[in-house]
Order: C-alpha cells, then sequence, then structure tokens
C-alpha cells in the first residue's frame, strides 16, 4: 500500500510537470503567433507515463478484495459455533379463535 | 437459520466493501482523467472518448485484481465494468474544464 501511494504521488508529479511544460510551450508558441495543435510528443509521453502510474496506484492502494464465497479460505468470517444459549423458536399464534358458524 | 442470516450479512457487507473502495478508485482515476484531457486540450467529443477509454482501462485492471473471477469478489460483473462510470463523468469534466482553463487560457 506504501509503494502505491510513492507511485500514485510520482504518476502525479509527472502530470503536473507536464502541465508546466505545457504552459511554457504556449507562451513560446505566442510569443511566434502559432497556433496551438497539441502538447510536444515528449509532454504527450510524460502524461500517458503519468496516467499508467496514477493507474497503478488507484488500483492497487486499496486492499485486496475479500471473497464473498462463504466456504472461501480468504473469507474471515467465522461461522458460529454450536451455541445453545442461542435459539429462537417460531411461536404459532393462536390469538384468534376459529370463528364457530 | 441463524447461519443463513450471518452468511447473507457477510456476503453483503463483503460486497459492499469491495463496491467502496472501487468507487474510490473511479473517482480518483476520473479526476486524474479529467486533468490530463484539460492539459492534453481536448475539447468537445474527444475529451469524453478519452474518459470511456480511461473507464474502460480501470474496469480491465479492476477485472485483472479481482483475478478475472468477479464472482468470487462481487454480486455480479456489472459491479466491475460498469458501476461508477456515470458517477465519476461529472468528476471528470469538472477537473477537464478546470484544467484546461488553468493550462490553455489563464
Amino acid at each position: 500500500m506504501g509503494l502505491g501511494f510513492v507511485v500514485g504521488i510520482i504518476g502525479g508529479f509527472l502530470i503536473a510537470h507536464a502541465a508546466f511544460s505545457t504552459i511554457q510551450y504556449r507562451g513560446e508558441l505566442k510569443i511566434m503567433e502559432e497556433q496551438f495543435t497539441g502538447p510536444p510528443f515528449n509532454v504527450v509521453i510524460e502524461l500517458l507515463v503519468g496516467l499508467g502510474l496514477c493507474l497503478w496506484a488507484g488500483l492497487a492502494v486499496p486492499t485486496k478484495f475479500l471473497s464473498i464465497l462463504p466456504h472461501s479460505d480468504e473469507n474471515r468470517v467465522v461461522s458460529l459455533p454450536a451455541n445453545l444459549d442461542l435459539w429462537f423458536s417460531t411461536t404459532e399464534g393462536r390469538c384468534f379463535h376459529p370463528i364457530q358458524i | 437459520m441463524i447461519n443463513v442470516f450471518t452468511t447473507m450479512i457477510s456476503h453483503i457487507t463483503l460486497s459492499l466493501f469491495c463496491f467502496n473502495f472501487w468507487c474510490c478508485s473511479r473517482t480518483f482515476l476520473s479526476i486524474i482523467g479529467g486533468v490530463i484531457a484539460g492539459i492534453w486540450g481536448f475539447t468537445g467529443f474527444t475529451g469524453f472518448v478519452f474518459y470511456f477509454v480511461v473507464m474502460l482501462a480501470a474496469s480491465f485492471g479492476l477485472a485483472a485484481k479481482a483475478k478475472f473471477s468477479a464472482d468470487s469478489y462481487f454480486d455480479s460483473w456489472n459491479r466491475v465494468l460498469l458501476d461508477g462510470i456515470l458517477g465519476g463523468l461529472m468528476s471528470f469534466v469538472l477537473f477537464w474544464t478546470f484544467a484546461y482553463d488553468i493550462v490553455h487560457i489563464f
């Protein structure tokens, strides 16, 4: 989980650096009076690498899934032992007497 | 009867446990995808296509994390593939417009 956080932070820094690089690139385009068609190739690669790292972190940071199958070895739920103190009885209510016609 | 009830409760609890973590992951990836789309300069339909590509990658990653046997960890495959996509779309659009404004306008 700690490694996932570090990877996610590195991915965030890469994306922030790509943002600053794109802002600088746009400033240079304004000076040269050219249109912006897209960020430079190295910035695109940096964005994709940052996306990949954040994707990995987003999946790795949450703990592993726990099986919901009742008989799975990964299931931590312990079945209740036979406990004679816990019991319930179904009572057939007889509050209404049968109507005698 | 108690064992059946306990099993049902544990089944639901563990399903929600997996689902809540997965929703957080989708929201985080929606935000990251929005920021990247804004920096890249995507506008209009292209941005939404990029969002669904990111969500597709996230669904594949989740399925891989569940060892491609989602029935063992979730109620159905829909929770792996579809849940959280529309909820993350709002976060994506918010950070998409935010990043685009910062990088390309201001």
